[in-house]
């Protein structure tokens, strides 16, 4: 069969949008994960007044586990606290008559969760009174909040315009595609091929170096993975962040390139189409 | 089968033919002598509704196709053969592709007259696809296909324009033997008389 360029560049066009978006995505969804991972080693300080004993402090560590959000809860005991500070700065166990240090709390919430707004509303949720005070990094939280929000906006705002342009380009190839073929669906219709046929003709024949198109892409994505996984390596990004991340985002764009083509298809027939 | 009363047609103004009256002889070989660009192919047109009359009536198989909406109009083509004078083989199907399409697409399960193949002397040609046929070969699958369903009209624009001699006296004797043993009528347009046997139709016009 002769070579059908117009199929030959709609598969290549395909292959390119999965590759470029889900790389793409994967490298924002991998950025958001390493913020997140950062934002969630943000902990929440609980400092208990000195008379609270190791009763109250489990049952109020019990009734954090229920709040919404909580990762984990690291309770810091008195006496392994003094008993680090002594081996830490090397002093004479014996000059403490008491134990100075209260008990204390670290609360790690879950990535999601962590913010301003959120630790204000947990700080009135934890009010006891065997609660002395309690604290967390809030310079820290607020920078890490901005950037984190503005890398978000930043990436939906180049999905979008990237999104936007490929669709566009699905659209151009569909319009060559059809103009391609249009002699010979006029010719059909002279044969009284009604038009509804001749668009599932043209479908088909649009969807079929998707098909090619995918196989290709998974092939490649499958070589791609094995070289990185025995060569690569992205500094600061763990292998197994990189890969979580990237794990979804080729089926994802795989599906918006099935619909992209789909619905660029039908769009371009129904503009283009004649009653001849 | 088919009448053409007080057709009109212009183009950009420009009359083609004016009060076109004729009338085509059911069951026989009927062809059409008008001189290049003189609207041959725009009256096979106007007969399988791909041109539409400015005014008068355009009569096949008792419809009036001016009248016919386009579902009409496609319904009305299935039951013509069409022969076409730019041959029109769809490029991504095998001369068996081209041949067998109207019945696949349409959903009908028509006969194939395939003694036609050898008639014509194509069976060679059925797994090729058009591009690698010459004009010569393209023209005649494209004649094959016209004919291959036996519909009982078979309208035909300059069928034996890219043929050479031996290949202009098989598809004649195709044509009658088709004609005499099927009944298929025919309508040929073309520039020179084809045949004595062929009946050459009158077209009272004035012109345009």
């Amino acid at each position: 069969m002769r070579r059908d360029n117009v199929k030959i560049a709609l598969f290549f066009i395909f292959v390119s949008f999965v590759l470029t978006m889900s790389i793409l995505m994967g490298i924002f969804f991998t950025m958001n994960s390493y913020v997140q991972q950062k934002k969630s080693k943000i902990p929440f300080y609980i400092f208990l007044k000195s008379n609270a004993s190791l009763k109250d402090v489990r049952d109020l560590i019990e009734n954090i586990k229920q709040f919404k959000g909580v990762e984990r809860v690291k309770l810091i005991d008195k006496k392994e606290a003094l008993k680090r500070m002594v081996k830490k700065f090397q002093i004479d166990p014996s000059l403490f008559v008491s134990n100075p240090f209260p008990y204390s709390v670290e609360v790690f919430f879950k990535p999601n969760y962590i913010s301003e707004r959120f630790f204000e509303r947990f700080k009135e949720y934890i009010l006891s009174p065997i609660v002395e005070s309690v604290k967390y990094p809030k310079r820290v939280l607020e920078e890490i909040e901005k950037v984190h929000s503005k890398m978000v906006y930043f990436s939906e705002i180049v999905m979008a315009v990237l999104y936007g342009v490929e669709f566009i380009v699905f659209l151009s190839i569909m319009t060559i595609f059809y103009s391609h073929r249009k002699f010979d669906y006029d010719t059909l219709k002279f044969f009284g091929i009604k038009r509804f046929t001749i668009m599932r003709l043209f479908l088909k024949e649009t969807m079929a170096p998707i098909l090619y198109g995918f196989l290709f892409s998974v092939v490649l994505v499958v070589a791609l993975y094995f070289i990185y996984e025995k060569y690569g390596q992205l500094p600061f990004v763990s292998k197994e962040l990189f890969q979580s991340a990237q794990k979804d985002t080729f089926i994802l764009n795989f599906i918006i390139g099935f619909f992209f083509t789909l619905f660029s298809s039908i769009l371009v027939f129904l503009i283009n189409d004649e009653k001849v | 089968m088919v009448e053409f009363i007080n057709v009109t047609k212009s183009y950009n103004n420009y009359p083609i033919f004016v009060n076109l009256s004729f009338r085509i002889v059911p069951n026989k070989i009927n062809q059409i002598i008008l001189p290049q660009s003189a609207g041959k192919s725009t009256i096979l047109k106007m007969i399988y509704g791909a041109e539409k009359p400015d005014s008068g009536f355009v009569r096949v198989f008792d419809f009036n196709v001016t009248d016919l909406n386009y579902t009409g109009i496609l319904l009305l083509r299935r039951y013509l053969g069409i022969i076409f004078e730019d041959i029109r083989l769809i490029s991504n199907m095998t001369i068996k592709e081209n041949l067998k399409a109207i019945t696949r697409l349409t959903k009908r399960n028509l006969f194939l007259s395939e003694e036609i193949f050898e008639m014509l002397s194509i069976e060679h040609l059925l797994d090729k696809y058009p591009f690698e046929l010459s004009i010569s070969e393209q023209s005649l699958v494209n004649i094959a296909r016209g004919v291959i369903y036996n519909f009982p009209l078979v309208i035909a624009d300059e069928p034996l324009r890219y043929l050479s001699f031996d290949y202009k006296v098989k598809v004649i004797n195709l044509f009658k033997h088709l004609n005499e043993n099927k009944g298929i009528t025919f309508l040929i347009a073309t520039l020179s008389p084809i045949d004595d046997d062929f009946y050459t139709i009158e077209l009272s016009y004035e012109k345009g």
